[in-house]
């Protein structure tokens, strides 16, 4: 009788281990970003980089990080390549499965080699594109990123208005979660963003 | 016989007087000095520090001067509606100090813009930065760039 009851507690105990375990490995994941549902896949844009012109679809099979930004932006593209650079630390091995993209949205002064200089300082890997102004304004719309010169392009180091969110498209080619900034009230850290990553990549 | 005793105590007054009249007014402090890195490629760098107005005066930032920069100024960025940012000096060119607050210069607010950066800003890099204030005696304080 005593035996028995020992037997049972220890499958009951064994049980829950079970259940325990069960409910950590497949708990559902709390994301930082904004998760969507896209019905068709994003736009596949053809921009120029430093090597020649570069489709979104070359990268099938990668998760892809995009970021609109340029170059002469002192406070909010540097410090999102940092944190998309820390982001890269953070996920090791797995970071070989993402492509960090930023896209200039003042093609007037990104030339495809300025882009490629200026992306490279925060990850060897990062790519910088930039294209014609009706390329950069279609593409821009198309991923629902706003941007203007509230003081023209005259004169010299004039600011660009932006959206400084980072879009992730998957391997597949689409929209799969609309980042916030990495700063300010509402921001994000690397660690809650590399955190989602991790769940995506890991499934 | 005890005639000293009130010069004694005049003195320690107007000693703590002294000390009373110094304590008034602002008094900054500056605190982790840094600068974002980035490449020679772009002209421009931004540099973050925390003001404290430890005093009991109200005081303001009211300039800045670099010798790794061509000019140094003092912008915010900014959010609108609809999530765009940009980016402006700060109106009036100033930035107040209420006494006993805490001011940050961080990513995406206030920052100094360096325009026209004289020195690589890759990280380990440092510079000295000189500080303005209304009332407040200049501060230069050692610039940190990291990563």
């Amino acid at each position: 009788m005593y035996k028995t009851w020992v037997q049972r507690l220890l499958v009951i105990f064994g049980v829950l281990v079970l259940a325990g375990w069960l409910f950590w490995r497949f708990r559902p994941h709390d994301f930082a970003g904004t998760v969507v549902q896209s019905p068709e896949p994003a736009y596949d844009f053809e921009l120029l980089s430093a090597e020649g012109p570069v489709r979104l679809s070359d990268f099938r099979g990668k998760w892809v990080l995009l970021f609109f930004g340029y170059t002469y932006c002192p406070d909010v593209c540097p410090t999102t390549l940092a944190d998309l650079a820390r982001v890269m630390e953070l996920l090791g091995k797995d970071a070989e499965k993402l492509q960090v993209i930023m896209i200039s949205v003042d093609p007037k002064r990104d030339t495809p080699e300025r882009m490629a200089t200026y992306v490279q300082h925060f990850h060897p890997s990062f790519i910088g594109l930039t294209g014609t102004d009706e390329q950069i304004r279609e593409v821009a719309t198309r991923y629902g990123i706003f941007y203007n010169y509230p003081e023209g392009q005259e004169k010299e180091g004039y600011p660009v208005e932006h959206t400084a969110s980072t879009l992730l498209i998957n391997p597949e080619g689409y929209l799969k979660v609309v980042f916030p900034p990495t700063f300010g009230p509402d921001g994000i850290t690397p660690e809650q963003m590399a955190a989602d990553l991790k769940y995506l990549l890991r499934r | 016989m005890r005639g000293w005793v009130p010069w004694v105590i005049s003195l320690v007054g107007m000693v703590f007087l002294g000390a009373c009249q110094a304590a008034r007014g602002p008094r900054i402090v500056v605190e982790d000095p840094w600068a974002r890195s980035s490449p020679m490629v772009t002209e421009m760098g931004a540099i973050y520090l925390t003001l404290r107005n430890t005093g009991s005066e109200e005081d303001a930032l009211i300039g800045v001067e670099t010798g790794a920069c061509e000019k140094a100024e003092i912008h915010e960025t900014y959010q609108k509606e609809g999530g765009s940012m940009g980016m402006r000096p700060v109106e009036g060119g100033r930035v107040p100090l209420p006494p006993g607050e805490t001011v940050v210069f961080g990513p995406g607010g206030l920052h100094i813009m360096c325009m026209g950066k004289k020195v690589d800003f890759q990280e380990g890099t440092r510079f000295s930065l000189t500080l303005r204030f209304e009332k407040y005696d200049p501060i230069t304080v050692d610039v940190e760039v990291r990563k």
